[in-house]
């Protein structure tokens, strides 16, 4: 969904797939943290990792860090 | 004597040296909760009727010498996200609002292992969240008192509980407790157990605790800490004598994180943390300016997104049929964080992993980071539980952090910093605050509300 779009693009995806599956009324009252949410997922998507880069896992959070490095 | 005016460690020991019962200790708590429970709300159920005759069953053992554990007799206030058995669990929500559990959360019942009793539960936004609950700041009751555990922090400042427990998925105990000008402690993620805990976000929630010094949040966290073969994500590490920390205190070698941390505060905040750094410094703390890892740009971000999906993740079932008994906020973040991508989640993780490694790495040569505990002091007005931004960094990276009280502003309202340490060296960090409470000895109480 993301991957190309700016922010503005990932607010309107996500409100357009909020609208198909609670209506457009449900969703006013909740807009602001639409805005907050394509702006998390935005610049997460917007950030540069390494591809070896592996996610952190709760269990392990502390004992597993990237292969090789740790 | 006004027992409600003492420490969690000073009740200990007077109940240890028979100079003082646990039924005297709370009734003075109870009197206390009458007179100010109308003004700041800060309790969903205070158990009247069990305290009394617990605390009477406690009062006679303790006159035999038979003493359960470090807590004995001593009332506590638990947030109410945790499973307490027989006793009204409501997350501050509708939907669990009759809700009462069958079992105790693995940290209510270490408390009673160790003598405490379990007074009431305290308020919480709803499930832990960002719809506040109704509690006032006992410092200035048109003041939020911070959340999610608001209660608590209320509780604790105006002496209605000398301890309490909290929890912290973003800023949830370290926010309120500095606008309550209390201490609070979020250890490292793994130290305590969360089973029995109504989650927000099972791989950001910590436990911790809500004190009024950093010697009773090591009392409380040598009870508390442990594996917990319920919860896996608990570490088997040993658990040091913590208390132990208090009689090794010396100046610290503090990282101070000056760049968001100091541009994002305001004013009082930010003249507050470099007068409190020139004491700090004064008394011989070695404070050097270190500079934030790459990764922190992303970090807030990479947080509420794995917050949010995994809230939607646990509340996705009700949600389907109860959106509408959701508040606002909540239901927004549900809604939100069922339509975040599986691979925006993972990537927020990926991120995660590189913070902790350059946090890890920024840490070295340093006993603490030091920052301001909260962007401002607590906001006026009841419609927001104010910022966590200077806190969920350290709820994304899992290291412990504990705020200290520092100062008040011109208009009576107290500020906090915060200390990072490193990751399950607790007892480093506690000692660390302890060296920085007394040098900067606060020594305030707010003012009964009329």
């Amino acid at each position: 969904m993301t991957k190309e779009l700016g922010k503005d693009e990932t607010l309107n995806c996500l409100l357009e797939a909020a609208s198909v599956k609670w209506g457009k009324a449900e969703i006013r009252e909740i807009c602001s943290a639409f805005e907050l949410a394509a702006e998390a997922i935005w610049k997460v998507e917007e950030f540069q990792l390494e591809p070896e880069e592996e996610p952190a896992h709760p269990a392990t959070i502390f004992h597993r860090g990237r292969r090789g490095k740790e | 004597m006004d027992a409600f005016k003492l420490t969690l460690s000073e009740a200990s020991r007077l109940i240890h040296g028979n100079e003082l019962s646990p039924s005297e200790l709370l009734e003075s708590l109870l009197q206390r909760i009458d007179r100010l429970e109308p003004k700041l709300e800060a309790w969903v159920t205070i158990d009247q009727e069990g305290a009394i005759a617990t605390a009477e069953r406690y009062s006679k053992e303790a006159a035999e010498g038979k003493l359960r554990g470090p807590l004995h007799g001593i009332p506590i206030g638990v947030k109410d996200i945790y499973y307490t058995a027989g006793m009204r669990t409501t997350a501050g929500s509708k939907i669990l609002s009759d809700f009462t559990p069958s079992y105790d959360a693995t940290v209510v019942a270490k408390l009673k292992e160790a003598g405490a009793i379990v007074l009431g539960k305290t308020e919480t936004t709803e499930f832990a969240a960002f719809d506040p609950a109704p509690t006032r700041n006992p410092w200035n009751t048109e003041h939020t008192p911070g959340g999610s555990s608001s209660g608590s922090a209320a509780a604790v400042s105006a002496g209605m509980c000398p301890a309490a427990l909290g929890s912290q998925t973003g800023g949830s105990i370290i926010r309120p407790a500095a606008y309550c000008g209390i201490v609070g402690m979020k250890p490292t993620y793994g130290r305590i157990s969360r089973y029995g805990v109504i989650p927000v976000s099972w791989s950001l929630d910590h436990l911790g605790t809500i004190t009024r010094t950093v010697e009773d949040a090591a009392l409380l966290l040598e009870v508390l800490a442990g594996h917990d073969p319920k919860d896996t994500t608990t570490s088997t590490l040993s658990i040091p004598p913590y208390r132990r920390a208090m009689d090794r205190l010396s100046p610290p070698r503090l990282g101070l994180l000056k760049k968001f941390f100091h541009e994002s505060a305001h004013e009082e905040v930010r003249r507050n943390i470099e007068e409190a750094t020139r004491r700090l410094g004064t008394a011989g703390a070695e404070v050097v300016e270190t500079m934030l890892s790459r990764s922190f740009s992303a970090v807030h971000a990479a947080h509420r997104t794995v917050m949010i999906t995994e809230a939607a993740a646990y509340h996705e079932e009700t949600f389907r049929s109860r959106m509408k008994d959701y508040r606002p906020n909540l239901r927004g973040m549900i809604a939100t964080g069922l339509l975040v991508p599986a691979s925006t989640y993972l990537k927020a993780q990926r991120i995660r992993s590189q913070f902790i490694r350059e946090i890890r790495s920024l840490l070295e040569g340093f006993d603490c980071l030091l920052t301001p505990a909260t962007t401002t002091p607590a906001p006026k007005g009841m419609s927001s539980t104010g910022d966590p931004a200077f806190n969920s960094p350290w709820s994304f990276c899992g290291f412990p952090a504990i705020t200290i009280p520092s100062g008040l502003t011109k208009d009576g309202l107290p500020l906090g910093i915060q200390l990072v340490g490193h990751p399950f060296d607790e007892e480093r960090l506690l000692s660390v605050a302890c060296w920085c409470e007394r040098v900067l000895g606060f020594g305030h109480d707010p003012r009964d509300p009329k």
